[in-house]
C-alpha cells in the first residue's frame, strides 16, 4: 500500500485528490494537509510514502514546505501540483527536492502514475513541461570537464575549488595550511595549466564544468 | 510636423546666417548715416570676408568646431589686412557651437574664444594691458556660457520628458501584473479546485456532493471574476477632473492652465470624450514639444462643446501626427464631432475639438 499525504487550501480540491487516489487498489491517503505548516507536521507525525502538495498555499507555500519535508529522515517522495507552469514553480518545486511535478489540468490518470513512480523511487514530469525542464537542463548544465583538468594536481584542484568559492588567496592559504606565496604559485600554475589568464575565468571554468555544484 | 517649428533645421541655420550677414553689413551703414568713417575700405574684398565670416554659422550644428574655426579666422584675417569685419558672427558662432557641439569639446570652444579674444584685442590695440587681459577673457566667455546655460536647459527637461516616459511605462507594467495575479487567484485558484473535485467525484458512485460542491465553486469564481473586471472598468472621467489632470501633468518646465465656462453638464459620453482629447493632447505636448505654457480651454458655443487646448512649443523635430491625433479624431467622429490639430500662430500647437452636446446624447 502506497501511503499519500494530499495538501492543498482548497476542502474540494482536496477531497477530490483524495477520492481520485482512495480509488486505486494500492494507494491509501493518509492525511490532508491545508498549508506549508500542516504539510511539515502531518509528515512528521504519519510519515507517508509520498507526499502530494500543492505549491501556492498561504502561511508557508508549498516550495519551502517542499524543502522542510525532503530535509526530514526518512524523507517521503514529494511531488507538486500546481495550477500554473511558471518557472518560480517548475524549477523552484524541483530545486526544493521535488521527485515530480504534475500540473492540475492533465489527466487524472498521470496524477496516478506520478504517484506510483514516486512511490518506487521514480520521478515523473508532467509531459506538457517536460521539454522545458530538458531545454534549460541543456541550457545551463555543467559541460564535461576537458583534458586540461586531468592536468591539475589534487593540490591545484583544491586551490581552485577554494578559487570558485570566492575565497581570497589569504584565506586559501589559511584553510590549506599553506603560505600564500604558495597559493600564489598554485594558482599561477591553474592559470598556465587551464589556458586561461585571469582568476575569474578560472572560476567560470570551475562552475561551467561542475566543479563546483549547489550542495 | 512639429510645434511651432514648420521649418527643417537647416533651413533655419541658413536663415540665421543671412540674418547675421545682414548684421555685419548693416552696422557699417549705422556708421555711414551718422556720417563717421570708420576707414575701413568697403570693397569687394571686404564683401567676400564677411561673407566668408557668416557662412559658417550655417554649418554651426553639423560641424561645429571647423564652422567656428573657419569664422574666427577669417574676421582674425580680415583685421590682419586691414578690412575689418565685426565680431558678431564669431560670438553668434560661439554661442551656437556651445549649444549643439559634444559635450568634451566646450573646454577647447572656450580656451578657443579666449585665446582668439586676446589676439584680437592684441592686434586691435597693438598690445595687451592686464585689464584688457581680464575684459577680453570675460567677453569671450559670454557667449560659450549662454550657449551652456540654454544647453543645460534644453537637457533637463529631455531628461524630465523621458523620466515622465518612463514613469508611465512602470505604471502600465504594475498595472498589467496585477492583472495576471488576480487572473491567477481568482480563476486559476477556483477552477483548478472544481477540476480536482470533478475528478475525485468520478470515483463515487452518488456524484450529489461532488456536484454541489463545484456549482458552490463555480459560483464564487464567477463572484470574484465580476469584481475584478468591475475594478479594471474604468469610470468615464468627467470635464471637472481636468484641473487634476493638468495638476499631474504640469511640471517645472512646463506650466499648464485650465478655463472651464461653466457648462451645463454635458451627457457623460461628451465629457468622457472631451477629457480623454485633452489628456492625448497635453500628453503630446508634455512628450513631443519643448513648450513652458500650455492653456486648455472648454466652453459651451451654441449647441457644440468647443475645446481648445494650446502650447507654445518650440524646437523638437519629432512627429506628432500618429497614434495620438488619429485616436482623438476618432473619438470625436464616434459623437458626430470634429477635431482639428496643427501649427499655431505665432509659434505652438493648437488642437481644437468640436463635440455637439446634443446628437452626443443619441
Amino acid at each position: 500500500m502506497i501511503r499519500v499525504l494530499v495538501a492543498d487550501d482548497q476542502a474540494a480540491a482536496r477531497t477530490g485528490l483524495r477520492l481520485l487516489l482512495d480509488g486505486e487498489p494500492d494507494i491509501e491517503v493518509i492525511g490532508e494537509a491545508a498549508d506549508g505548516h500542516d504539510v511539515v507536521a502531518l509528515t512528521e507525525r504519519r510519515r507517508p510514502d509520498v507526499v502530494f502538495t500543492d505549491l501556492r498555499m498561504p502561511r508557508m507555500d508549498g516550495l519551502t514546505a517542499i524543502s522542510r519535508v525532503c530535509a526530514l529522515d526518512p524523507a517521503p517522495s514529494v511531488i507538486a501540483l500546481t495550477t500554473f507552469d511558471t518557472d518560480e514553480y517548475l524549477f523552484g518545486a524541483l530545486q526544493a527536492g521535488a521527485v515530480g511535478f504534475v500540473l492540475k489540468d492533465s489527466e487524472p490518470a498521470l496524477f496516478v502514475d506520478a504517484v506510483r513512480a514516486a512511490h518506487q523511487g521514480q520521478g515523473l514530469i508532467d509531459p506538457q513541461v517536460t521539454r522545458r525542464v530538458v531545454r534549460r537542463f541543456a541550457q545551463t548544465s555543467p559541460r564535461p570537464a576537458t583534458p586540461e583538468l586531468a592536468e591539475l594536481t589534487p593540490r591545484e584542484v583544491e586551490v581552485l575549488l577554494s578559487l570558485a568559492r570566492g575565497l581570497s588567496n589569504a584565506e586559501i592559504a589559511e584553510e590549506l595550511f599553506i603560505s600564500a606565496g604558495t597559493v600564489k604559485i598554485h594558482i599561477a600554475r591553474v592559470l598556465a595549466k587551464l589556458g586561461v589568464s585571469t582568476r575569474v575565468q578560472a572560476v567560470i571554468y570551475a562552475h561551467r564544468h561542475g566543479l563546483v555544484t549547489w550542495d | 510636423m512639429a510645434p511651432g517649428n514648420r521649418l527643417s533645421p537647416w533651413t533655419r541655420d541658413v536663415v540665421l546666417a543671412v540674418l547675421v550677414l545682414a548684421l555685419t553689413l548693416g552696422l557699417p551703414a549705422l556708421d555711414f548715416v551718422a556720417g563717421v568713417d570708420d576707414r575701413v575700405p568697403r570693397d569687394g574684398l571686404w564683401l567676400l570676408l564677411a561673407v566668408a565670416a557668416c557662412a559658417p554659422i550655417a554649418l554651426c550644428r553639423r560641424f561645429p568646431l571647423s564652422a567656428i574655426t573657419v569664422s574666427a579666422l577669417v574676421t582674425l584675417g580680415s583685421v590682419l589686412v586691414g578690412h575689418t569685419v565685426s565680431p558678431w558672427p564669431v560670438a553668434i558662432g560661439a554661442y551656437l557651437v556651445s549649444y549643439h557641439c559634444e559635450r568634451r569639446w566646450l573646454p577647447v570652444l572656450a580656451a578657443g574664444a579666449v585665446v582668439w579674444m586676446l589676439t584680437m584685442t592684441a592686434v586691435l590695440s597693438g598690445g595687451l594691458l592686464p585689464s584688457n587681459v581680464l575684459t577680453s577673457t570675460g567677453f569671450a566667455l559670454m557667449p560659450v556660457s549662454f550657449g551652456y546655460a540654454l544647453r543645460m536647459h534644453r537637457d533637463h527637461a529631455r531628461q524630465l520628458q523621458r523620466l515622465h516616459v518612463a514613469e508611465q511605462q512602470r505604471a502600465r507594467a504594475e498595472e498589467r501584473a496585477r492583472i495576471a495575479r488576480d487572473v491567477h487567484d481568482v480563476a486559476g485558484h477556483h477552477l483548478s479546485a472544481i477540476r480536482l473535485r470533478a475528478m475525485g467525484g468520478r470515483r463515487e458512485a452518488d456524484g450529489d456532493d461532488a456536484l454541489r460542491t463545484i456549482s458552490e465553486l463555480s459560483a464564487e469564481a464567477l463572484g470574484e471574476i465580476r469584481g475584478l473586471i468591475e475594478g479594471l472598468r474604468e469610470d468615464e472621467p468627467r470635464l471637472n477632473e481636468l484641473p487634476a489632470l493638468v495638476e499631474r501633468l504640469s511640471c517645472p518646465d512646463l506650466t499648464v492652465t485650465v478655463k472651464l465656462d461653466d457648462l451645463p453638464n454635458p451627457p457623460e459620453k461628451v465629457q468622457g470624450c472631451g477629457y480623454r482629447i485633452v489628456q492625448e493632447a497635453l500628453t503630446n505636448v508634455v512628450r513631443h514639444s519643448s513648450a513652458h505654457q500650455a492653456s486648455v480651454d472648454v466652453r459651451v458655443v451654441g449647441e457644440d462643446l468647443v475645446i481648445t487646448v494650446e502650447d507654445d512649443g518650440v524646437g523638437a523635430d519629432t512627429v506628432v501626427e500618429g497614434n495620438g491625433l488619429r485616436g482623438m479624431r476618432e473619438r470625436a467622429e464616434l459623437l458626430g464631432g470634429s477635431v482639428v490639430a496643427g501649427p499655431r500662430d505665432p509659434r505652438g500647437w493648437l488642437v481644437k475639438a468640436v463635440l455637439p452636446v446634443k446628437r452626443g446624447l443619441g
